[in-house]
């Protein structure tokens, strides 16, 4: 890489350093704005302007001759870099049809294997090569991928629009704090201790571990971690008793601030919990009246919980503790217009289809949810015999040993039979099909894997091993994936197959925090993995200790936290 | 098939149809699984880091010649005869039918 720019994202989250990057580079301590007085300005340093950086002196060059040019061939080669349904960028021109990577010419309309656009390259004397599967420039004179921040930004954004909405481009310079407010933040802050690295553990305080887990899983949440260390709930302005929000502030603060290793207590959050009894309102978007009463009951005592409840208990709480903004009212709104960041990071719809086998009218309903909870075992199916319609044989599927998280996901998502349903349209009971989708993916996806059964004869824990990934594309799962995969197949009504769909991004996300609980249902213990700036982290109450990937994949996980790559 | 497709060689024909229908993909996410799972992609991290580190390779070109061959060697056998398997399963599956 032949250029680098700190920005303060790329630092460990909790210190503040600003590198000024705008093109008048001058030192801290003098002002140059329009309040600068005459003693000040005289002292000023002479104006240096800081040279435009380039990806390498190659490309620099390129850009001088014809910068425009150069900008829309890269533009043209990146949209077909990053548009998932592209074939043509794989047909090398010297080879046909290759599976590894491509290189799209710059300069011209070619693409090549690595091996022919090397020669193409000396032949042509096309210097510059679009890496067909990330869109990532690579310079053949310099042997290296380059990073031009031209041509990334053109990148970035090209990722952003190809999927239809396009976002509003929010200029880097209007976040850029002027010099009177860097002044201010130089004398105002100080620089987070190098050891307030968020990595450390809670002090199990009577069977709490369920809790541990489930707050660490939320700590090294980005979008939960940012909020709350960019003042999201201020503490000094929340007028609630009892408030969780509040005990999750000082949560944040106390490990991202403070100098400390050892295990924290988190006493304010159970006592707050303990003394959360106020479920005044009406409804509550995430769990009934019964449940949170019993749940508040029993969590007053030492007894092992389920993480599962603390996880919704917590979420609905944090969302009740919200502080509206003055224009909205006074008590949370309902889950549509709700902005809190429990709702703007949590929150997702399934949409359930139910089809009529009569009259083969579809009755969609939507239902917000909070986590996605998946069977472990397939159901015992009834099926009557075409033949002989009195006899009815039972078809058990049994579990194989090993299941990956997608074919639980796909079960989740497949087409289910109705015994009995009343339809509206065609009148009567009947049988009917019923598919529950994705409709929309929420920022933060939590799985619950359902480990634990509990029946009439009694509670027993599944302990199948869950292969799950580090990378999960939620494509199939939507309602468009679904869409789009039955269009394939021919299994369209005419009407659907009017309208082209467009392209559907892939919806990837990556594997954030894993709980994994180990032992028997009712004496075992939690402990989780999550992942801190690319390394994972093992959380068994106060201690914390390095994880491997190899170590995180391997577990028998019970809960699974991912994070969207990207909120386009 | 068509007498265009009988043009072609077989192997661009089967690398067109790897790519077509997605199975591709699905080999390389499961294939990256694997080597994620027996800890292959993190040991192959940390070597890189080490030899940018130290200064004995700067730049891909020259990262991916000092790895390339460790890394190979680093790959498990059960990592290798899994893949092969279903690699051949996908193409079995395709060379049987419609001649």
């Amino acid at each position: 890489m032949s250029s680098t720019t700190t920005t303060a994202s790329s630092l460990p989250s909790g210190s503040l350093v600003l590198k000024k990057f705008s093109s008048s580079t001058m030192p801290s301590g003098t002002t140059g704005g329009p309040n600068a007085s005459p003693k000040v300005a005289k002292t000023k340093l002479p104006y240096i302007p800081t040279p435009t950086y380039y990806g390498c002196e190659h490309i620099g060059m390129m850009f001088q001759k014809s910068g425009p040019g150069c900008r829309s061939f890269y533009t043209g080669a990146a949209r077909v870099a990053l548009d998932p349904e592209r074939l043509p960028a794989q047909k090398c021109n010297g080879c046909s049809y290759t599976l590894t990577r491509t290189y799209m010419c710059m300069q011209c309309p070619m693409t090549h294997c690595p091996k022919h656009a090397l020669e193409h390259s000396s032949v042509a004397k096309h210097k510059f090569g679009v890496d067909s599967r990330n869109g990532h420039v690579y310079c053949f004179a310099c042997s290296d991928y380059i990073y031009d921040p031209t041509l990334e930004e053109i990148r970035i954004e090209q990722e952003v629009s190809l999927y239809g909405r396009r976002r509003k481009k929010r200029r880097l310079d209007d976040a850029k704090p002027s010099s009177d407010d860097l002044e201010y933040i130089d004398k105002h802050s100080s620089y987070a201790p190098c050891r307030a690295t968020g990595l450390r553990g809670f002090l199990n305080m009577g069977s709490t571990c369920f809790m541990s887990v489930i707050l660490q899983s939320l700590v090294h949440n980005p979008l939960l971690r940012n909020f709350y260390l960019s003042d999201g709930h201020k503490r000094s302005d929340c007028t609630v008793q009892h408030c969780m929000s509040c005990a999750m502030d000082e949560v944040f603060s106390e490990f991202f601030t403070q100098d400390k290793v050892e295990g924290f207590g988190p006493v304010n959050l159970l006592t707050t919990s303990w003394k959360c009894e106020q479920v005044r309102h009406s409804h509550c978007p995430l769990l009934s009246n019964a449940n949170l009463i019993t749940l508040l009951q029993t969590l007053a005592g030492y007894q092992q919980q389920d993480a599962h409840e603390y996880l919704q208990f917590l979420l609905n709480q944090l969302h009740l503790n919200h502080i509206s903004t003055p224009h909205s009212t006074s008590s949370p709104s309902p889950t549509d217009d709700c902005t809190c960041i429990i709702h703007r990071g949590f929150y997702g719809k399934l949409q359930s289809d139910v089809t009529c086998s009569s009259c083969h009218n579809i009755y969609t309903k939507d239902d917000p949810v909070m986590d996605l909870s998946l069977d472990l075992r397939m159901k015992a199916r009834v099926k009557s015999n075409p033949n002989n319609p009195t006899t009815l044989t039972v078809s058990v599927s049994t579990a194989p040993a090993v299941q990956t998280l997608q074919e639980c996901l796909s079960r989740f998502t497949s087409v289910e039979n109705v015994a009995e349903y009343f339809c509206s349209n065609c009148g009567g009971s009947r049988e009917a099909t019923k598919q529950l989708t994705v409709k929309r993916l929420p920022p933060v996806l939590c799985i619950q894997l359902k480990r634990f059964e509990h029946s009439a004869s009694g509670s027993a824990k599944i302990n199948t091993v869950i292969r799950f990934p580090m990378q999960l594309d939620m494509t199939p799962f939507t309602t468009r994936g679904k869409r789009k995969r039955t269009a394939a197949a021919g299994g369209n009504t005419p009407q659907q197959q009017q309208q082209p769909e467009r392209p559907c991004k892939p919806f990837i996300y990556d594997l954030l925090s894993v709980v994994v609980h180990k032992g028997e249902i009712n004496s075992g213990h939690y402990i989780s993995y999550a992942r801190q700036n690319g390394q994972w982290f093992q959380f068994d109450d106060s201690v914390v200790t390095l994880a491997t990937e190899k170590q995180v994949l391997a577990a028998q996980a019970y809960l699974l936290f991912y994070m969207i790559r990207t909120l386009a | 098939m068509t007498s265009r497709a009988d043009a072609l060689p077989l192997k661009d024909e089967l690398h067109r149809r790897l790519l077509e229908s997605g199975e591709l993909d699905k080999l390389e996410s499961h294939l990256l699984h694997l080597l994620q799972s027996t800890g292959w992609t993190e040991r192959l991290r940390c070597l890189c880091e080490q030899r940018l580190k130290s200064g004995e390779a700067s730049g891909y070109d020259e990262l991916l010649a000092s790895v390339a061959g460790e890394a190979e060697g680093m790959v498990g056998e059960e990592v290798r005869s899994e893949v092969l398997a279903e690699i051949r399963r996908v193409l079995e599956g395709w060379v049987g039918e419609g001649r």
